[in-house]
């Protein structure tokens, strides 16, 4: 559970990420200001329960996945070596989350 | 020069990151101050630092020093437990980002 603030932190950031690119009016700023906020909130929550290193790679891999998926869908260029780089980039997020959380469970911790 | 900076902006992360994890558990205002700098002087460098490198490759080192900065000070500043299975999913995730980085 812990594991949805990253991911929800993560996905914060695609959005605060994109709006450092294009915000260009006050309200712009402020609603990126206010997700930069919400998201390191979030993440910071999240060290209570997960290691720093995990939480914080996490945090950061789906930052770079979400913003390049955004990036492609808005028309920029992409190519095969991109997208195998990609997935392995997706397969260490999963793999970090489920390798954690059997180590948390094995110690008392939530599911 | 800029290389300077990029990494100098990197380990000004890892800082700031330190000083998240002890905002929690102490409820004390340091860390916030700690934070708040690290970040504004982190970005600072990282946006200097793309004057003269390529953005996307910037970026990924950027975030590839501060995975690296911040999984060593997980493991020997607050003693956190890695198995090779979690190092293993960590190279993953930092041959993508710089991957990608690196081909953008």
């Amino acid at each position: 559970m812990k594991w949805m603030l990253v991911f929800t932190a993560g996905i914060l950031e695609v959005m605060w990420a994109s709006g450092l690119k294009y915000a260009d009016s006050f309200l712009d700023w402020t609603i990126t200001t206010m997700l930069i906020a919400a998201s390191f909130i979030l993440l910071i929550r999240s060290y209570k329960v997960i290691p720093v290193a995990a939480a914080y790679t996490v945090f950061v891999g789906i930052g770079t996945v979400g913003t390049y998926i955004l990036g492609v869908l808005m028309g920029e260029p992409f190519s095969v070596i991109q997208v195998f780089f990609l997935v392995i980039l997706v397969a260490g997020i999963m793999g970090m989350k489920n390798f954690t959380k059997q180590e948390n469970t094995e110690a008392g911790g939530e599911s | 020069m800029a290389w300077g900076l990029l990494v100098l902006a990197g380990i000004e992360e890892v800082i700031a990151t330190i000083a998240m994890k002890y905002m929690d558990g102490t409820r004390k205002k340091w860390p916030i101050a700690v934070m708040t700098v690290g970040f504004i002087f982190s970005f600072f460098c990282l946006s200097m630092a793309m004057q003269r490198i390529p953005a996307g490759v910037a970026y990924a080192i950027w975030t590839g020093v501060g995975s690296i900065g911040i999984t060593l000070a997980g493991l020997f500043w607050f003693k956190e437990r890695f198995g090779y299975k979690q190092f293993l999913a960590l190279a993953f995730i930092l041959i993508g980002v710089i991957g990608l980085g690196m081909t953008s």
